[in-house]
């Protein structure tokens, strides 16, 4: 097992310098980036539009060249082909064959794995359910949405078992389910021991699902770290309950008054549209309601080394946690005494700020949801941000065509 | 391999999806199944099929070459897309793509070239039968055109030891006294050149045997064998008709003899069909031409009129050695060779251009190759040598280049010999096949690797 010893990326003093037609520099895309992500990590690369993130992958999977610096995939170069057998990819948007179907699309990446017809066929049926799209299969791409050809994206990703997945902004264009779903594969997958490197915009997705983030501002590593690292407030404390009755909330307050003597704040947390969403579509799919759209999502196959669960099971315990916690009326009491964020909110904070977008939307984990306890205290505008995430990324593909143009 | 063809397939699935391949057969259809009803021609079946195969393979080539042209466009196509992101990503080397795609253009040719050719070989076929407009027309059509003929030319003696005779009648006669330095072989090839030379004019009452070797045919009465030639005249009667006779056959080799009057119009093509049995054994035939005129003993004028066959292929005997459908199926090769290498050029460009600019550099290859020897003749005012420098040896290393890497297209056209019955040889599909594929679309294809192994295959955008 020497593999599992070896970082899967290594890039040292990585730089790329975009250049015009008479070879003189002109952007400075990426400037000394070493960043190393090892076996099993889900790394999230993070940064808003045009600091770099499509550029640093590019240039991993080899399609850029980098000005300066050496860049390892597995050891190896990442122009090599043998390396791509282990690497899938969805691109940030999905370039895929409008005149091919969904199937013929997953069979032509597929052959270009080698994979055998049995398999192929096999493979193509299962992605096809475990992205919900097995009823649409024999559509022409050309005619999908383009939420549904990203789950085509994703699927097409999938395809090989790849141990080192790239997905860059995976869930731009998606509907808040597909965005969930992507989240919960990119977990599962992270869980199964795969390597991920994630990179996006919208902040919650990563937090939501990575282990290690890179902040990117202008081609340059502005903080770099686990997210429980770089979120923690180290100096606010949360306390969440259920429904306490107002004598209750009062003791609480003359204690901490008289124990700290530090003003706290209480409110009620409302519930969260991407939920709220998730049960409207839950009860539209039971009365089978017609959709051309993507339909149910599926189980992950097999082959990615998945537990055997059909699809409706994803959305029931998506909405299971999504139920739990709307009813549960935490308390969060934080302390209203705040002093200078820590280095790498601050950062988060600057980045966001054109845009606002989740700053600390945590979710916790649907199975650790039911017990009240203490963490690192929730804004409360995070219930806006999911509002303001939710039509972002409608915005941000329009947003990135006129930053890009 | 299995890259490849997965390429290669994709590529074809693409055309088919595209409608493009779909519509040039369609194209191609109305064209070769109306072309038969409106071409006229001469009124007779053999002028008709001669026209109908000439015009209706000259389309199909000229249409798949723009096709070719066109499909490489599939790759621009991936690279302006971004598709290539998708597939550059997956374990497919650069270049396999880049052949995968050449080959798959190739496939298409290969699929639409064969549909074209059973249309075109049914069509001919079907103007065949119709009734010919006389015995003269059948035996045309037959002999002369539905056949794959070899041709075989004439053996002129070496007139080695006439021409050393001669140099010893000059040195006797003191014709080299005053030039000592002369060189005796440099006169005696020169001597013997005049000769030969010499020995192509018949003049008037004269005879001339020409000797032809390797007639390997069938040697029985029925088959045919057919001299063509072509000749120039100098004293012409006023009627421009020329009167001489052919004798074929040899008395002392035991063949059969016959003799051939002829009435003909001068400076023309001309053929003669005898049996096949003037051949002897050996598989030589002997020709006798006398430049008397066969009617005078009917009364008519003897004119003294010279005749030249001025090249080695002006005097030629035609043998039958094969069948007009091989003969079809060899010429039809040679047009894919072309298509395989246009679609070499073609996707080369692809791989740095864009579509138009890729297009455009191909079509004006296609251009050039069709029309090399016109084209070069062009440029030819150019001093060979220095009076412009560095730039002279700039512009005569873009020619050199374009002379060696552009092939003449006519040479590797076997549509003259076919529509004329003469066989498009084995070796000459072999040879095109060698030179067009194994060689220059080679080249081509691995410059169009090496720029496509080097390139970026996304544009940033920051």
């Amino acid at each position: 097992m020497v593999e599992s010893t070896l970082p899967v990326i290594q890039t040292v003093g990585l730089q790329k310098v975009f250049k015009d037609f008479w070879r003189r520099p002109r952007v400075s895309a990426v400037q000394d980036l070493n960043i190393e992500i090892k076996p099993g990590e889900v790394f999230g690369l993070l940064g808003p539009n045009g600091s770099g993130k499509s550029t640093v992958i590019k240039m991993l999977l080899g399609l850029l060249y980098p000005t300066r610096g050496r860049i390892s995939v597995f050891g190896r170069p990442p122009t090599d082909v043998a390396i791509k057998q282990r690497i899938g990819y969805l691109p940030e948007e999905s370039y895929l064959y409008r005149f091919l179907d969904a199937k013929e699309t997953l069979d032509f990446y597929g052959r270009l794995f080698r994979q055998h017809g049995q398999v192929r066929r096999e493979r193509r049926d299962m992605l096809l359910e475990m992205v919900g799209l097995q009823h649409e299969s024999n559509r022409r791409i050309g005619e999908y949405s383009k939420g549904m050809a990203r789950r085509i994206g994703l699927a097409q990703a999938l395809i090989n078992d790849p141990e080192f997945l790239v997905l860059d902004e995976p869930t731009s264009g998606l509907d808040p389910i597909g965005t969930r779903q992507i989240k919960d594969v990119i977990r599962r997958l992270g869980d199964m021991g795969k390597t991920i490197l994630l990179s996006s915009h919208l902040l919650a997705d990563v937090e939501d699902v990575c282990d290690r983030v890179c902040i990117l501002y202008g081609g340059k590593v502005q903080a770099e770290g686990t997210v429980k690292e770089l979120l923690a407030q180290k100096d606010v404390t949360q306390i969440q309950a259920e429904r306490l009755q107002p004598g209750t909330i009062e003791e609480i307050k003359s204690v901490v008054e008289r124990r700290e003597s530090k003003p706290i704040d209480v409110s009620v947390p409302t519930g969260r549209l991407e939920n709220l969403f998730l049960k409207i579509v839950e009860d539209a799919q039971a009365a089978k309601i017609e959709t051309s759209g993507a339909g149910q999502a599926g189980a992950i196959p097999e082959f990615l080394g998945a537990a055997t669960d059909d699809g409706s099971e994803i959305i029931q315990s998506l909405i299971l946690a999504a139920d739990q916690e709307t009813p549960a009326v935490p308390v969060p009491m934080s302390a209203k005494k705040e002093k200078d964020p820590a280095p790498s909110s601050r950062v988060l904070d600057e980045l966001t700020k054109p845009k606002p977008s989740p700053t600390a939307d945590f979710k916790p984990k649907p199975s650790s949801e039911s017990s009240p306890k203490t963490t690192a205290p929730k804004k409360v505008e995070a219930n806006q941000s999911v509002i303001d995430g939710l039509l972002g990324q409608e915005n941000s593909a329009d947003q990135k065509d006129r930053d890009n143009g | 391999m299995g890259s490849i063809w997965t390429v290669a397939r994709h590529t074809i699935s693409e055309s088919i999806r595209n409608k493009v391949a779909i519509s040039f057969i369609f194209v191609m259809a109305i064209i070769l199944i109306g072309l038969p009803f409106v071409s006229k021609g001469d009124n007779t079946v053999s002028g008709a099929v001669q026209a109908y195969l000439s015009y209706s393979i000259t389309t199909v080539s000229f249409l798949l070459s723009l096709l070719s042209i066109f499909l490489a466009k599939s790759i621009s196509d991936d690279l302006a897309g971004k598709q290539i992101l998708m597939l550059m990503t997956k374990p497919v080397a650069r270049w396999k793509y880049i052949v995968g795609r050449w080959f798959g253009i190739v496939c298409i040719d290969t699929m639409l070239l064969l549909i074209a050719g059973v249309l075109i070989f049914g069509l001919t076929l079907y103007l065949a039968s119709e009734p010919a407009q006389d015995k003269i027309d059948r035996e045309r059509l037959e002999g002369q055109i539905l056949s794959a003929r070899h041709a075989s030319n004439y053996v002129i003696p070496s007139f080695a030891s006439e021409a050393a005779a001669k140099y010893q009648e000059n040195v006797e006669i003191g014709k080299y006294s005053g030039l000592p330095d002369h060189d005796e072989v440099k006169e005696k090839k020169k001597i013997q050149a005049q000769m030969r030379e010499r020995w192509r004019v018949i003049w008037p009452r004269e005879t001339r045997v020409f000797e032809f070797e390797n007639v390997r045919c069938d040697r029985s009465k029925d088959s045919m064998i057919h001299l063509r030639y072509e000749h120039r005249v100098s004293n012409f009667p006023p009627d421009e008709i020329i009167r001489y006779s052919w004798i074929f056959g040899s008395a002392e080799k035991g063949t059969e003899q016959y003799g051939v009057p002829r009435r003909d119009f001068m400076n023309r093509i001309h053929t003669v069909s005898v049996p096949a049995d003037c051949v002897a054994p050996d598989n030589t035939l002997q020709v006798i031409f006398q430049n008397i005129n066969p009617y005078a003993r009917f009364g008519e004028k003897q004119y003294d009129n010279t005749i030249v066959f001025q090249r080695d292929d002006s005097v030629q005997v035609y043998f039958p050695i094969g069948t007009f459908g091989g003969n079809f199926v060899r010429a039809l090769s040679l047009v894919l060779c072309r298509l395989a290498f246009l679609a070499a050029i073609a996707v080369a460009l692809s791989t740095v251009f864009s579509f138009p600019v890729a297009c455009l550099g191909a079509f004006t290859i296609l251009i050039l190759a069709t029309s090399r020897e016109f084209l070069l003749d062009s440029v030819s005012w150019i001093p060979e040598e220095g009076s412009l420098g560095i730039v002279q040896m700039i512009l005569n290393s873009v020619i050199w280049i374009v002379y060696f890497l552009i092939p003449n297209f006519d040479k590797f056209s076997g549509l003259e010999s076919l529509v004329d019955g003469r066989n498009v040889t084995l070796m000459w599909v072999l040879m095109s096949v060698g030179n067009l594929v194994l060689f220059k679309a080679a080249i081509l294809l691995l410059a169009g690797c090496l720029a496509f192994m080097l390139r970026e295959v996304d544009e940033v955008s920051v």
